[in-house]
């Protein structure tokens, strides 16, 4: 079950009845029941496993709050009768059975989701004599990255461990983030989760826009796109060059509309409820550079693999004296800066794996860090030519060819998503500099089983995703939505839109999000 | 160590910001992650300052002074 089900209408709506009409207090119960019922109904068997994840990470959590709590009430009745390193010693003690209690928390819940997700691709890789294949627990990426975050802020003494346990199952498996995220933080989430919001027709309206504005997003740019898509992408190869530009960009689009659509779903969703989950977007596609493109995509992914895998492991005492050795050997060139490098690449293949099992899933990962890392190597470079045409980088032709660079190199990248195998891509890629049939790509368009209505609508609809991200992206524009009339009015609005122009029928799986694979 | 060190080795890192009146250094993207745990990998090798990633957050590196604060807890613990 997804957000584009009929079941799935009925169940948002049911609980909105209840959980308007029950007590304040008693409004995040409605919430735990329909994510359970939501789980429920997604597919059989999934349940236990996030009953598990949800019950080894609440009690893991507690253990540690209790042991950072008796540390400090040690700490701070024998601050005066012990010398300081005395009290160093216990806390290292107690920090050290913390991290192994974390830490076997951790790999059993990573073991499984491991387990679960590339059991499949291993044993087809090492060409074992059997194969296996099942389908993944709904959203196990997402939920167990949240649950495990959770857990390192606890064992970082971030915030208390909640100690309801029904409080904390809502955080783990509310039910919007469930199909592709975003990853939500406690601190952040809990703030309105709990709050049993009061019934509000406005907050409704603005939920009810920002849900339709994500349909239409995926109904009418994303779905159209996906026939063309898999042509254009379909094993063998018949589309090079010019085609290979074409389905980049068309990728690109539909992407974009097809997972920033189904967050706005999610937000939108968790809006009708008074709960505020985070952006996971900023404009990404005018972004300036690699760097700033990742912190403004996925950004709930792209924070967490930071602040839990990247931080980590370059602030680690290991990291930092290797850091120390290659300066003291090599100074402060391009050779000290190797723990840092490594750093990126490791966080980015994790990144890449994290996507699914596959050899193109890592490599993808791995071109991100390497081209992170080329950007860092020549910014000395960069600063020398920009010190010497100062004034050239104000100016907005030179911000736009950022932009336009950024969105090339993205879509190249992205050409692992696209295409099976290095040799694929490879071919697909090196295609671009010797294949030269624009002539035929224009002329053949309508082959890719798109009518010239369709184009148009892809082309309208790609214009008014560039206009909203330039008026400062999805969620701001209700600014303009400032009176109930003009709230309600778009929302009719998006509705009609939606029915009128979605792609629908054969050939289109409204159902079906990218990222609800991961 | 004193603040005055603490701007001295920021400023030789960064010439182009002004440390010692800019505030919202990671709320405005001013400093990128690089930057963060270069900064951090600095302050253990020359002030043997050892931060961890419990520090790593933007109250902590949204200006200096706020740094500072923290380098100064750390000393105290």
């Amino acid at each position: 079950m997804t957000f584009l089900s009929g079941r799935f209408l009925l169940l948002v709506g049911t609980l909105l009845i209840i959980y308007y009409i029950l007590p304040k207090r008693l409004r995040y119960l409605a919430l735990l029941a329909g994510s359970v019922a939501f789980y429920a109904l997604a597919g059989k068997g999934y349940l236990p496993f996030l009953l598990f994840t949800i019950l080894s990470v609440y009690a893991t959590a507690r253990l540690l709050g209790r042991s950072l709590d008796r540390q400090k009430e040690y700490v701070a009745l024998h601050k005066k009768d012990l010398p300081r390193e005395a009290l160093a010693a216990y806390k290292k003690r107690q920090n050290g059975r913390r991290t192994a209690l974390f830490l076997l928390c951790l790999l059993v819940n990573l073991g499984i989701l491991g387990a679960l997700k590339y059991t499949p691709f291993l044993l087809e890789a090492f060409r074992a004599p059997y194969a296996v294949s099942w389908v993944l627990p709904l959203g196990i990426s997402f939920y167990t990255f949240q649950s495990l975050g959770y857990l390192m802020d606890v064992k970082r003494g971030k915030y208390p461990p909640e100690k309801n346990l029904l409080r904390y199952a809502l955080f783990a498996s509310f039910f919007p983030q469930m199909i592709q995220g975003p990853i939500s933080r406690y601190d952040m989430l809990s703030q309105t989760l709990y709050e049993g919001a009061d019934f509000d027709w406005d907050r409704l309206g603005a939920g009810l826009v920002r849900i339709l504005w994500g349909a239409a997003k995926k109904l009418v740019l994303a779905d159209r796109l996906t026939p063309a898509l898999a042509l254009l992408f379909a094993p063998g190869g018949a589309y090079r060059g010019g085609w290979v530009l074409l389905g980049m960009f068309l990728y690109a689009l539909r992407l974009y509309a097809d997972f920033t659509g189904g967050i706005d779903m999610a937000l939108g969703i968790g809006e009708l409820f008074g709960v505020t989950l985070p952006e996971n977007f900023d404009r990404p596609y005018l972004s300036k550079n690699i760097e700033a493109y990742w912190t403004r995509w996925h950004m709930t992914m792209g924070s967490w693999f930071r602040d839990y895998v990247f931080y980590p492991l370059n602030v680690s005492k290991t990291f930092l004296r290797w850091t120390r050795a290659l300066r003291a050997r090599f100074g402060s060139g391009f050779l000290s800066r190797l723990p840092l490098y490594a750093a990126t690449l490791v966080t980015w293949l994790l990144t890449g794996v994290w996507h699914g099992a596959g050899w193109n899933f890592a490599l993808w990962g791995l071109t991100n860090g390497l081209v992170i890392i080329a950007s860092l190597t020549l910014k000395p470079l960069y600063d020398r030519f920009h010190s010497r045409f100062p004034a050239l980088k104000a100016t907005r032709s030179y911000g736009a060819f950022e932009i336009l660079r950024t969105f090339l190199l993205m879509c190249l990248i992205r050409l692992w998503d696209c295409y099976a195998g290095p040799a694929g891509v490879w071919q697909a890629f090196s295609s671009l500099f010797t294949t030269f049939n624009y002539g035929a790509v224009a002329a053949g368009l309508s082959a890719l089983g798109l009518s010239l209505g369709d184009w148009v609508t892809v082309l309208l609809g790609a214009a008014l995703l560039l206009f909203v991200s330039l008026k400062k992206g999805d969620a701001p524009f209700r600014r303009f939505l400032n009176t109930p009339g003009k709230l309600w009015g778009a929302a009719a609005l998006l509705l009609i839109l939606t029915l009128l122009l979605g792609a629908y029928g054969p050939g289109y799986t409204a159902s079906d999000f990218i990222y609800g694979q991961f | 160590m004193s603040f005055e060190d603490l701007l001295s080795m920021l400023r030789d890192m960064h010439p182009d910001i002004d440390f010692e009146t800019a505030e919202g250094l990671i709320d405005k993207k001013v400093l990128t992650s690089f930057d963060v745990v270069s900064i951090v990998a600095e302050l253990s090798e020359t002030f043997d300052v050892e931060l961890g990633a419990v520090d790593i957050v933007p109250e902590n590196f949204n200006s200096a002074r706020a740094l500072f604060a923290l380098i100064q807890r750390r000393e105290n613990e």
